[in-house]
C-alpha cells in the first residue's frame, strides 16, 4: 500500500493503519530497534510502542517520509529503553559502542557541563551531515542513526571494515572540529 | 556536552538524508576477489583473440612469404552472387579471401569465359573503380547487364564491407 494511503488510514482513524504499517515496515524499525537493544524480544515490544505512539501522532502529522517518521519513534524509544536497562546492567548491541565512538568527537571540550542548545546542536550536525560527500554521509547515518554494525556498513556498500573505520574516524574529527567551531566544546 | 546529546541530535537529522542512506550503492566497487579475477578473464581472452586477429590479417591478402607454396593465403567462406534466371542467387564457398579469387568464382558462376579478367581496382575519393576486360560487354546480350554488375559488386562488397561500400565498373 502506498505511504500517502497509510497515512490517510490514520487520519480516519482506521485501525487497518497500524496493519499496513506493520507489515510495510515492521522489518525496518524492528532492524533500527535490534541494532540498539540487540535482544529480540525488547526489539518487538519497542516496535509494537512506535506503533501506538504513531497512531497517536498521526493526526495532527502528516508526515512526507513515513518510513523516517517511524524510524525516528523507533529509534528513540529503543535509546530510551537501553538507557533504562544500562541504569541496572551495561547492555548489548551496538550502541555502547556508538556512544564510545561519539566520545571522541567532545574530546577537549572546555566546560562539559554547560547548558546545552539541543535545538542549536541538532541545527549543527543537520547542516554538517548535509556538508559531507554523499558516501561518508551514507556511511555515518547508517552507522549513528540506524547503529548498523561496521561489518554491516562494509558488506552494504563494498568496503572493507578497515575502510569503514577510517571512513568513520575522519568524519567524527571533522565533526569534532566543527563542534568547537560553533562553539558546543 | 555528552555523547548522548550528540546521539540525540543525530536523530533530529532531515528525513530525506536519513532515507537516502538506506538506499542501495548506485554503483558497487570491484571487491578485491574481483581484480585477480578480471585480469585473468583478459588474459584468456588475449591468449584467444590475439591469434585469430593475426590470422585474419594474414588472410587478408598480405604475401609475407611465410605461407607454403600454392597456398599463398587462406581459405575463408565468402558469398558470391549471381544471375540466376534472371534473378539475383547466391552460394557459400571457400576460397582465398582476395578480390582476384572473388572474381574468379563470379565469373564461373555466371557462366562467364576466360576472356574477361580483373585488370585492376583503384580507389580515389570515396569510389573505388573496378576495372575488367572490355569483352564483359559480349554477354549483357544474353544476361540482365544491371544485375549481373549488381552482383559483383554485391560480391566484394560483402568480403570487403567498407572498400566497396562505392564502386563503379570500367572497361579496359
Amino acid at each position: 500500500m502506498e505511504d500517502e494511503r497509510i497515512v490517510a488510514l490514520y487520519w480516519e482513524r482506521a485501525e487497518q493503519a497500524i496493519a499496513e504499517t506493520a507489515t510495510k515496515y515492521g522489518h525496518y524499525c524492528h532492524t533500527i530497534s535490534y541494532n540498539i537493544l540487540s535482544n529480540y524480544e525488547d526489539a518487538e515490544e519497542c516496535v509494537n510502542d512506535t506503533y501506538v505512539q504513531t497512531w497517536n501522532c498521526i493526526p495532527p502529522h502528516r508526515p512526507s517520509i513515513l518510513a523516517t517518521f517511524l524510524g525516528k519513534i523507533t529509534r528513540r524509544i529503543s535509546i530510551d529503553r537501553w538507557r533504562k536497562r544500562t541504569a541496572y546492567k551495561r547492555g548489548g548491541g551496538e550502541l555502547p559502542l556508538v556512544l564510545d565512538e561519539l566520545t571522541e568527537c567532545i574530546s577537549g571540550a572546555e566546560s562539559p557541563e554547560r547548558e546545552l542548545d539541543r535545538e542549536q546542536l541538532s541545527e549543527a550536525i543537520n547542516a554538517f551531515v548535509r556538508s559531507l560527500p554523499t558516501a561518508e554521509q551514507r556511511v555515518f547515518l547508517c552507522r549513528y542513526w540506524y547503529m548498523d554494525s561496521v561489518n554491516a556498513i562494509g558488506k552494504r556498500f563494498g568496503y572493507s571494515e578497515s575502510k569503514v573505520k577510517t571512513m568513520l574516524h575522519r568524519t567524527r574529527n571533522k565533526l569534532r572540529i566543527v563542534l568547537r567551531k560553533e562553539g558546543f566544546l | 556536552m555528552r555523547p548522548d546529546d550528540i546521539l540525540d541530535a543525530i536523530g533530529n537529522v532531515d528525513d530525506a538524508l536519513i532515507a537516502a542512506a538506506q538506499e542501495p550503492p548506485k554503483t558497487k566497487p570491484l571487491s578485491k576477489l574481483w581484480i585477480p579475477l578480471a585480469s585473468v578473464a583478459a588474459c584468456v581472452l588475449l591468449f584467444f583473440i590475439l591469434p585469430i586477429v593475426f590470422f585474419s590479417l594474414r588472410g587478408a591478402g598480405s604475401e609475407d612469404g611465410s605461407a607454403p607454396p600454392g597456398d599463398s593465403s587462406e581459405k575463408e567462406q565468402a558469398f558470391i552472387y549471381y544471375v540466376k534466371e534472371d534473378e539475383i542467387a547466391s552460394t557459400e564457398m571457400f576460397l582465398p579471401r582476395t578480390a582476384e579469387e572473388l572474381f574468379v568464382a563470379w565469373r564461373d558462376l555466371n557462366c562467364i569465359g576466360e576472356d574477361v579478367c580483373l585488370i585492376s581496382i583503384s580507389y580515389e575519393d570515396g569510389i573505388t573503380t573496378i576495372t575488367v576486360t572490355e569483352a564483359l560487354k559480349n554477354y549483357y546480350d544474353t544476361m540482365n547487364a544491371t544485375l549481373l554488375l549488381d552482383t559483383l559488386q554485391m560480391t566484394l562488397r560483402h568480403a570487403f564491407p567498407s572498400e566497396y561500400e562505392d564502386c563503379r565498373l570500367a572497361y579496359e
